[in-house]
C-alpha cells in the first residue's frame, strides 16, 4: 500500500524555484492498479521517482507498506520508459541485477532471473546482450528484473512509451494477464495514453499542471477480470473518449497559458 | 553521485583553488625548499619587468608574427582543401593518408628536418605552424562535410535543388559548426607548435627565451614566461570559442 | 562546462556527397580507396626524390640514400641502443601518466566539487605547451631518468585525466538512477556501473595518453641532447648527414605508428558488448 501525505515538490533552476508538485494526497490501496496520467509538465514522473525514493520531497511524506519511505527500499521496484539495463551484462544478469544488489547469492539469483525471464517469454535469451533484443523484448528484461525481487509495489514509469504502437498493444495485454497472477501487487503506473490507463487500471489519478497537481481520482466502472473483451463495447469507449478529452482540455489550456507568457 | 553544482559555485569553487594554489606557492617558495622554485611574488615581479624589457617584447613579437603570418593563411588553405576533400571523394582518397599520418606521428620529430630545410630563423617557425595547423583544419572540416545528413541532401534535390544552392543551404551550414572547432583547435596547436620550434631552434622568439633563461638558471624569469605563455594560450584559445559560439549550428 | 575541448575527430567513413554512381560503387569502395590512397603516397614520394634530385643533397636527399641510411641504421647497434635508453624514460614516464591521470580522471569525473576545483589548473595545464616546462625540469632534476621521465609523465597526463574525466561524466545517470532505486551502495555504483560505463573512454584516454607520452619522448629527446635518440639526432644534424637524419626522424614515426597500432588493438578489446560501428 502506497499513502502519499501532502507532498510538496519544489526545485531550483538556476536560483528560480520551481514546483513540480503541490500538495499531493493520494492512496493506492494493496492489490490495485492506479495509473497517473496529465498533460506534459505535471509532474507524475518526479511523483513517480517520490514514491521510489530516489527524490526526497520538500515537504510531506509518503509511507508504504506502513512505514514512511526514506530511499528507495526492497518493497518497491521501478520500471523505467528507456529500459536502462546495463549494455555489457547478458540479459540473465540483467534480469538478475536487483536480486544482485540485494545481495543475493550468484546461483540464486540466476535461477529466480531464469524463471523470471521464463515468465516474460524471454528462454533462450539469457546468453545474449541487450543491444541484439528489440525494444519489446529489452522491456520484458526490465519487467523480469523488478518482479525479481518480489516488490509489493510495482511502479513503471511509462514502460512502453518507447515502443512502436503494435508491440505496445501487445505488451499492455500481456501485463493484464500477468496481473491476474500478480497476488496482491500494487502498482503505479505512469503514462501518457488514456487507453492504456483505462485499459491497465483500477483507478486514474488525472493531474494538472503549473502546478502539479490532483485533479481528479476516476474509478474505471468495468471490472478487470474481462478487460480485454470489454474493450470493443460502446460505453467503455464513451468512458475513455470522455476522459481523453478531459486530458486534452487541460494540454490546451497549458499551451495558451504558455503560448501568453511568450 | 555526479551531481551538478550552480554556475556561481562552480566559479566560486574555481577561484578559491586558484588563490589557493597561489598561495601556496608564496609559502613553499619562501620555505626554500628548492632553489628551482622561488616563491610567487618574485615570479610575478619578474613578469612585471619583463613585459617593460625589450628582449622580452621582441621576442614575443616575432612568436605573434610568426603566428599571424602562417595561421590565417593555413586555416584557409585548410577549409578550402577539407571543403574540397569533402565534396570531392578522389580528392579525399588522395589526400587522407597524409592527414591521417600527420595525426598519428608526433609532429615534433619533422622539426629537425624543417631546420634542415628553412634554416634556423623566422622561415622554419612558420612551416611548423602550417605543419602543426593544417591536418588539424582539412580533418575537422572533412568531418564536417561527413556530417551532413543523406536525408537532407535528398529532400533537397526533390525539390530541383541546383548544385551552387544545395552546397550554400546545406552542405556549408551543416560543416560550419565542426570546420569553426578545427580552427579553434589549430589555434591551440599553433601557438604550442610555434613554442616548441622556437624551443628547439634556440635563439628566437619566446620559446628561444625559455630555453635561454632555463640555460642561465634565472628560474624567477623562466616562470614568469611560462605564465605568460599559458595565459596567452587560454586568452586566444577563449577568443576563438566564443567567435565558434557565433557559427549558426 | 566540457573541461576537455582538445580531441581532433577521426574521419567517419561514410560516402561523401558525389552523386553518380561509380565503377567503385559497383565493386565496393574499400579496394579504390587503399589505392587511391597508396597511390597517392608513392605520388608524393616520387615528387620528394624529383624535388631532391636538384636540391643540394644536404638539404634534401633522395629518397634512396634515406632509405639506404633506414636500414643501415637497422643494423647498426649504437642504434637500438639509444632506443633503449630514451625507451627507459618513456616507460616510466608513460605508466606513471597511467596511474595518476586515470585515477585522477576517474575522480574528478565523479565529483563534481572536485572538478570545480581542479578546472582552472587542467585548463592552464592544458592551454600551456608542455614543452615550455622542461626548462624548469631540468633545473630541478638535472637530465638524468627521473628528469626525462618527468618530461614523458607531463606530457601524457592531462589529457589522460580529461579524457577519462570526461568518460565518467558521461555516464548514463538513468543507469545510476536504476542502480540506486535497486538499493545498490556508492561503492557497488562504481564498481558495477561507472567502472563499466567508462571504459571506452578510459581505452581512449590511455591511447591518447600514449600518443602524447610518444611526443613528450621526441620533446625531451631534442630538448635534452644528451643520450639516446636525441644524441643521434644532433649528431648528425650538426655533422651534416642528411640521409641519416631523415632516416632516425623516420624510425620515430615508424616507433608512433608502431605503439598506437598496438594502442588501438586494446582499445578495440575494451568494449566486446557494442555495436561493430564505430
Amino acid at each position: 500500500m502506497i499513502d502519499i501525505n501532502g507532498v510538496t515538490m519544489t526545485f531550483e533552476r538556476d536560483g528560480v524555484p520551481f514546483t513540480a508538485v503541490e500538495d499531493i494526497d493520494l492512496t493506492i490501496a494493496d492489490g490495485e492498479f492506479a495509473s497517473i496520467i496529465g498533460p506534459s509538465g505535471c509532474g507524475k514522473t518526479t511523483l513517480l521517482k517520490i514514491i521510489a525514493g530516489l527524490v526526497t520531497p520538500t515537504a510531506g511524506t509518503v509511507t508504504v507498506d506502513g512505514n514512511v519511505i526514506d530511499g528507495p527500499g526492497p518493497e518497491r521496484a521501478l520500471v523505467f520508459q528507456n529500459f536502462v539495463l546495463l549494455p555489457w551484462a547478458s540479459v540473465l544478469d540483467n534480469a538478475a541485477f536487483g536480486l544482485e544488489a540485494r545481495g543475493v547469492a550468484k546461483e540464486e539469483r540466476r535461477r529466480i532471473a531464469r524463471e523470471q525471464l521464463a515468465k516474460m517469454g524471454l528462454s533462450g535469451f539469457e546468453q545474449h546482450y541487450p543491444r541484439e533484443l528489440s525494444g519489446g523484448m529489452q522491456q520484458r528484461v526490465g519487467i523480469a528484473r523488478a518482479l525479481a525481487v518480489d516488490p509489493s509495489n510495482l511502479l513503471m514509469d511509462e514502460p512502453f512509451g518507447a515502443l512502436d504502437a503494435l508491440t505496445r498493444q501487445l505488451m499492455q495485454k500481456d501485463l493484464l494477464d500477468l496481473w491476474e497472477e500478480a497476488e496482491a501487487r500494487t502498482a503505479a503506473f505512469v503514462t501518457h495514453s488514456m487507453d492504456e490507463a483505462v485499459y491497465l487500471s483500477d483507478r486514474i489519478v488525472l493531474m494538472n499542471t503549473r502546478p502539479g497537481r490532483i485533479e481528479e481520482i476516476i474509478e474505471v466502472p468495468f471490472p478487470r477480470e474481462n478487460r480485454a473483451d470489454v474493450v470493443s463495447q460502446a460505453d467503455y469507449n464513451e468512458f475513455t473518449r470522455y476522459l481523453w478529452s478531459r486530458l486534452e482540455g487541460m494540454q490546451r489550456a497549458d499551451m495558451d497559458t504558455r503560448g501568453a507568457d511568450g | 553521485m555526479t551531481t551538478r553544482l550552480s554556475a556561481f559555485r562552480s566559479v566560486a569553487l574555481g577561484t578559491i583553488s586558484v588563490i589557493g594554489a597561489l598561495a601556496l606557492w608564496e609559502i613553499v617558495g619562501l620555505a626554500g625548499v628548492s632553489s628551482a622554485l622561488p616563491p610567487f611574488h618574485e615570479v610575478a615581479l619578474a613578469l612585471v619587468d619583463l613585459l617593460t624589457s625589450d628582449a622580452f617584447q621582441e621576442s614575443v613579437w616575432f612568436t605573434l608574427t610568426a603566428i599571424a603570418i602562417a595561421f590565417p593563411l593555413t586555416v584557409a588553405a585548410g577549409l578550402i582543401l577539407g571543403s574540397l576533400m569533402g565534396l570531392i571523394r578522389l580528392l579525399r582518397w588522395m589526400f587522407d593518408p597524409y592527414m591521417t599520418l600527420a595525426l598519428s606521428v608526433p609532429l615534433v620529430a619533422i622539426i629537425p628536418i624543417l631546420i634542415n630545410l628553412f634554416g634556423f630563423g623566422r622561415v622554419t617557425i612558420i612551416a611548423v605552424i602550417v605543419v602543426y595547423t593544417l591536418p588539424v583544419v582539412v580533418v575537422n572540416t572533412v568531418a564536417g562535410f561527413d556530417s551532413v545528413d543523406p536525408d537532407q541532401v535528398a529532400m533537397a534535390r526533390s525539390f530541383g535543388a541546383s548544385r551552387l544552392l544545395l552546397l550554400r543551404r546545406v552542405l556549408l551550414p551543416t560543416a560550419a559548426p565542426l570546420a569553426a572547432s578545427g580552427v579553434r583547435l589549430a589555434a591551440g596547436r599553433a601557438i604550442k607548435g610555434a613554442i616548441v620550434g622556437e624551443q628547439i631552434v634556440g635563439l628566437v622568439g619566446m620559446g628561444g627565451l625559455i630555453q635561454r633563461f632555463g640555460g642561465a638558471f634565472a628560474v624567477e624569469d623562466l616562470y614568469a614566461a611560462i605564465v605568460f605563455v599559458g595565459i596567452l594560450g587560454i586568452v586566444v584559445v577563449n577568443l576563438l570559442t566564443r567567435l565558434e559560439r557565433r557559427v549558426p549550428a | 562546462m566540457s573541461l576537455h575541448g582538445d580531441t581532433t575527430t577521426t574521419t567517419a567513413e561514410r560516402s561523401t556527397v558525389t552523386k553518380r554512381p561509380s565503377l567503385s560503387e559497383r565493386f565496393g569502395t574499400d579496394l579504390p580507396r587503399i589505392g587511391v590512397g597508396a597511390g597517392s603516397l608513392a605520388a608524393g614520394a616520387v615528387a620528394w626524390d624529383l624535388y631532391a634530385r636538384s636540391a643540394d643533397p644536404l638539404f634534401a636527399p633522395r629518397a634512396s640514400s634515406i632509405w639506404s641510411a633506414f636500414v643501415g641504421l637497422l643494423g647498426d647497434s649504437e642504434f637500438w641502443q639509444s632506443y633503449a635508453t630514451t625507451l627507459r624514460p618513456f616507460l616510466w614516464g608513460w605508466a606513471a601518466a597511467m596511474v595518476v591521470g586515470l585515477t585522477f580522471g576517474l575522480v574528478i569525473g565523479m565529483s563534481s566539487t572536485i572538478r570545480a576545483l581542479a578546472g582552472p589548473h587542467l585548463s592552464f595545464f592544458n592551454a600551456l605547451p608542455v614543452s615550455t616546462l622542461v626548462p624548469a625540469i631540468v633545473i630541478a632534476f638535472g637530465i638524468d631518468t627521473v628528469a626525462r621521465s618527468t618530461v614523458v609523465f607531463l606530457f601524457a597526463v592531462i589529457e589522460v585525466t580529461l579524457t577519462a574525466a570526461s568518460g565518467v561524466q558521461y555516464v548514463d545517470r538513468d543507469l545510476l538512477d536504476m542502480g540506486r532505486s535497486f538499493g545498490l551502495g556508492r561503492v557497488r555504483r562504481f564498481t558495477r556501473i561507472i567502472l563499466p560505463g567508462s571504459a571506452p573512454a578510459i581505452a581512449a584516454a590511455v591511447r591518447i595518453g600514449t600518443a602524447r607520452a610518444v611526443v613528450g619522448m621526441v620533446v625531451m629527446e631534442l630538448l635534452l641532447v644528451s643520450v639516446g635518440v636525441g644524441k643521434l639526432i644532433s649528431r648528425y644534424r650538426d655533422g651534416f648527414d642528411a640521409p641519416r637524419l631523415y632516416a632516425v626522424v623516420l624510425s620515430l614515426a615508424v616507433f608512433a605508428l608502431f605503439v598506437n597500432g598496438l594502442m588501438r588493438l586494446v582499445e578495440g578489446r575494451a568494449q566486446p558488448w557494442k555495436d561493430d560501428e564505430a
